[in-house]
């Protein structure tokens, strides 16, 4: 069985790309892939907790965090020092990397995907 | 029903999640041939709070681990699941509690 | 050997769909099975509209896109809900959204993210384009 990496690396309310790869990593779990998720760039925010977006600024991604462990997706992956981590604003739940396992992670999965 | 009437898809899915009310859910749940009971009900209102904190409508695997979670290891199986809401409950269930169809449900 | 083409990119905002073409174009000719399907997610499904009208002194790429998936006999699909959420709709769906036109291509098909999922399970390799 293939281990899947979905590495979001864009704004979460600049376009839908992470709402698309956050439901194709849904997906992937409900058919019973492994599958883990890994955070860069903008797409960090949506680590953000206290979000409030209006139906014009789309979805809030944020609270999906908090349900991903009902698709048994456990490890969210973020680079240590990134600015959004380890504050107390932040959602918890994500394992911090420093920049060699970080890149090292990568290698770790037969296939990754960006978005 | 009062004479009201609520807009459905062509599946029978509702088109403004607004429109909700337990009431309604009864009319849905006669639609699709679900007799409601207190079970059925636990299942529906733990199924809005999981759309509510999540903002998605779970499938099955995901819906049966959040029953396990909340009303224990005796309903969270699907089996029990599938008794309340026979052939596809993650469908069933969110058509009758007002929420969006499940993606890709299996 | 056989792969799966995962195309993302916008066919206007990124030249995903062209390069994969290339790519396709030149796999396919050393080894004629070896795409089992390329599935479009995210803008690359708009790829699959029917009713686009290129400049005529451009590539019109999904006519170019129909022409190699005739040739190579390689399944085209789309995300459905990418596709549906975009205006991109089969006949099938037009009835189901009680709508009175349709907008997808020939050669092209909606499928569900579980089709992906599939082909990434029973291809060895799955290469993204975005």
């Amino acid at each position: 069985m293939k281990h899947t990496l979905i590495h979001l690396n864009s704004s979460p309310y600049s376009s839908l790309a992470c709402k698309e790869g956050l439901d194709l990593a849904l997906v992937l779990a409900t058919f019973e892939q492994p599958v883990d998720l890994c955070l860069s760039g903008a797409a960090l925010s949506i680590l953000t907790s206290e979000q409030s977006p209006t139906i014009e600024q789309g979805k809030n991604l944020h609270k999906l965090l908090d349900g991903l462990e009902f698709y048994d997706i456990e490890n969210i992956f973020i680079e240590k020092d990134s600015s959004w981590a380890n504050t107390e604003t932040s959602w918890q739940g994500v394992t911090s990397l420093d920049k060699i396992q970080w890149q090292a992670m990568f290698s770790d999965y037969q296939q990754v995907f960006r978005f | 029903m009062t004479n009201h009437t609520v807009a459905l898809d062509g599946e029978g899915y509702l088109l403004n999640l607004q429109d909700w009310t337990p009431e309604l859910a009864e009319h849905l749940a006669k639609d699709v041939d679900v007799e409601m009971s207190d079970a059925h009900w636990e299942i529906i209102y733990l199924l809005r709070e999981f759309y509510q904190e999540f903002e998605v409508s779970p499938a099955m695997r995901p819906l049966v681990k959040a029953v396990n979670k909340k009303l224990g290891v005796e309903k969270g199986r699907s089996i029990y699941l599938m008794t309340l809401f026979p052939g596809s409950p993650p469908k069933l269930a969110a058509k009758i509690a007002g929420l969006p169809k499940p993606a890709n449900c299996l | 050997m056989q792969y799966t083409l995962l195309i993302t990119g916008s066919p206007y905002q990124s030249k995903a769909c062209n390069t994969a073409l290339r790519f396709i174009k030149a796999a396919t000719s050393k080894y004629p099975n070896c795409i089992k399907g390329v599935f479009f997610y995210e803008d690359a499904v708009l790829i699959g509209n029917q009713v686009a009208q290129p400049p005529r002194d451009e590539i019109n790429i999904t006519k170019a896109w129909q022409e190699i998936a005739k040739e190579q006999n390689v399944p085209l699909y789309l995300c459905i809900a990418a596709a549906v959420r975009r205006g991109i709709i089969s006949e099938s769906e037009s009835h189901r959204y009680e709508l009175e036109q349709h907008t997808l291509a020939e050669q092209f098909q909606l499928e569900g993210l579980g089709t992906l999922v599939d082909l990434m399970s029973t291809t060895n390799k799955v290469i993204q384009f975005r």
